[in-house]
C-alpha cells in the first residue's frame, strides 16, 4: 500500500507537472499528500517512516530538481509536521485535509525563503501566496481520493493503519 | 567533578552538531545555488524514473492529442486556404534562399572562413515534465547526453528562444526557461530599427508584467516599440538571429544615462510541448 501509493504520486507529479502547468489553481505536489496518506500504515514505527521519508526526498530531489539533500530536509520537517498533529488529533479526512494544507503552506514558504535569502530573489508576498493557493485546490482534492481509496482497500484487505 | 565532566561531555555534543549542522547547510545551499551535475548513480536513476513516467503517460498524450486533433479539424478549411496562399509565394522565397546561400558559400571561400554566428545543427525533444518548483522555471525534455545533448544548448520553439540546457543525463536533459527570475548569465541581443541594429542585454523578467528587461542601450537610439529582438550570436552559448521577443515599451533607466527597454516573447511559455536544441557549429 505505502509503495504503490507514493510511487503512484510520485509519477503523477511529473505527469500533471507538464498538463497542468498553464492552469493558475492546479499546481500538483502529489508526493507530498502521500507523505501524509501513508503515516497511519507506518503504525507509529517513526524511524521506518522518516527512513522513507528520506529516501522519497532523496528521489525527488534527483529526479525533479537536479539537487541533494534539498527536498530530502524539507520532506522530514513535513514528516514532523505531519506526526505532530496526528499526536494532536485523530486521523480522519478532515485531519488529513489539514494537515495537507499546512504542509503545502510550509513548503512552499520554505523553498521561497530559501529562495529569497539564497538566490537574491525580491521578496514579494503577492506571489507567495499565489504560489501557495495555486497549489491547495488541486492537492486537497488528490488528498480526499486517495484517502478515500486507501481506506475502502484497508478495511477490504484488513489492513492494520493507527488512528 | 562527574557533573562537570558530563557537562562538558553535552557541550561537545551540541558544538559538534551544530558544526555538522552549519557544513550540511552549506552543502545544501552550494548545491541549490550552482548548477549541479548529477553523478552517474544519480543520472540512472533520473533516467528510469523518467522511462517509467514517458510509459505511463503514453496513453494520455494519445487520448490528449487526438482531442486536440479534432478541435483543429474544425479550423482546417480557413487554414487550408492561408496556406494555399501562402504556398504562391513560396517557390520566390525558395529561390531567393538558394540564390542567397550560394553567394553565402562563395563568400566564405572567398574569406577562407569555415563558420558564421548563423551555423548551428538543430534537433528536436518532446517535454517530458515540468518544474514542480514554483521558483525555477525549468523543462525536462527526452533528449540526453546519448542524442550529443551537452550544456549550454540553446532551446527553441517556432516562435522563438525559450532557454538554455543546464544538466544533462544519459537520456533527458533540464532546460531552465529565459523566464525563471534567478536566471544570472545575461543574453547579447540587436535590435532591428529603421537605421540598422541597436545591441542591447537581456538581463532579467519581471514576473508581474511578464516582460523581459534589456539594459545598456544608448539613449540617443530611437527605438519603436514592435521592433524585433534577436540574438547576436556574441558570446559562446546562442547563435545569432534567432527571434526573441518584440520591444513593448522604452523607458529611462534610475539615472537618465540608458534606455531602459521591455520586450514581450512570443512564445508561450505555459505550454510547451515541443522544442529544438541548436549546437552551434563553431
Amino acid at each position: 500500500m505505502i509503495v504503490i501509493v507514493s510511487s503512484l504520486s510520485f509519477i503523477l507529479d511529473g505527469i500533471l507537472s507538464r498538463y497542468l502547468y498553464s492552469s493558475t489553481f492546479f499546481l500538483p505536489l502529489f508526493t507530498i499528500v502521500s507523505l501524509i496518506i501513508i503515516y497511519p500504515y507506518f503504525n507509529n514505527h517513526y524511524d521506518k517512516y522518516f527512513r522513507y521519508l528520506m529516501i522519497i526526498g532523496s528521489l525527488y530531489d534527483i529526479v525533479y530538481f537536479n539537487t541533494l539533500f534539498y527536498n530530502f530536509f524539507l520532506f522530514i520537517l513535513i514528516g514532523f509536521i505531519v506526526g505532530f498533529i496526528n499526536y494532536l488529533l485523530s486521523n480522519n479526512l478532515y485531519t488529513n485535509i489539514l494537515i495537507t494544507s499546512v504542509s503545502i503552506v510550509f513548503y512552499r514558504f520554505a523553498t521561497y525563503i530559501f529562495m529569497v535569502i539564497f538566490k537574491n530573489f525580491n521578496f514579494d508576498i503577492n506571489i507567495l501566496i499565489k504560489s501557495i493557493y495555486s497549489s491547495l485546490i488541486l492537492n486537497i482534492i488528490y488528498c480526499i481520493i486517495i484517502y478515500l481509496i486507501t481506506e475502502i482497500y484497508s478495511k477490504k484487505h484488513k489492513i492494520v493503519r493507527s488512528k | 567533578m562527574y557533573k562537570k565532566h558530563k557537562k562538558d561531555k553535552r557541550n561537545k555534543i551540541i558544538i559538534i552538531s551544530i558544526f555538522i549542522f552549519c557544513i550540511i547547510v552549506g552543502f545544501i545551499i552550494n548545491v541549490v545555488i550552482t548548477n549541479r551535475q548529477l553523478t552517474i548513480f544519480e543520472k540512472a536513476i533520473k533516467d528510469s524514473v523518467l522511462t517509467v513516467q514517458k510509459i505511463i503517460s503514453y496513453p494520455i498524450d494519445l487520448v490528449i492529442n487526438k482531442i486536440t486533433e479534432n478541435k483543429e479539424k474544425d479550423k482546417m478549411y480557413d487554414e487550408y486556404l492561408n496556406l494555399k496562399q501562402e504556398i504562391a509565394n513560396i517557390n520566390h522565397y525558395k529561390l531567393e534562399n538558394e540564390e542567397l546561400k550560394e553567394e553565402l558559400k562563395e563568400m566564405k571561400k572567398l574569406l577562407e572562413l569555415n563558420n558564421t554566428l548563423h551555423d548551428y545543427i538543430q534537433f528536436n525533444a518532446v517535454v517530458v515534465n515540468r518544474n514542480l518548483n514554483y521558483w525555477n522555471d525549468t523543462i525536462t525534455i527526452d533528449k540526453g547526453e546519448h542524442d550529443g545533448v551537452v550544456i549550454g544548448m540553446p532551446a527553441v520553439v517556432g516562435t522563438g528562444l525559450i532557454g538554455k540546457v543546464i544538466s544533462t543525463s544519459t537520456f533527458n536533459s533540464t532546460v531552465r526557461l529565459i523566464t525563471a527570475t534567478d536566471v544570472v548569465e545575461k543574453i547579447s541581443v540587436k535590435i532591428q530599427t529603421e537605421d540598422g541594429y541597436v545591441y542591447g542585454i537581456l538581463s532579467k523578467y519581471d514576473n508581474e508584467t511578464k516582460t523581459h528587461i534589456i539594459e545598456g542601450v544608448s539613449l540617443t537610439d530611437k527605438i519603436k516599440n514592435g521592433s524585433i529582438v534577436t540574438t547576436t550570436g556574441m558570446g559562446d552559448i546562442f547563435p545569432a538571429g534567432i527571434m526573441i521577443g518584440e520591444i513593448t515599451g522604452v523607458r529611462t533607466d534610475t539615472f537618465d544615462l540608458s534606455n531602459v527597454l521591455e520586450m514581450k516573447s512570443k512564445v508561450d511559455f505555459d505550454s510547451i510541448n515541443y522544442v529544438t536544441l541548436l549546437k552551434r557549429n563553431l
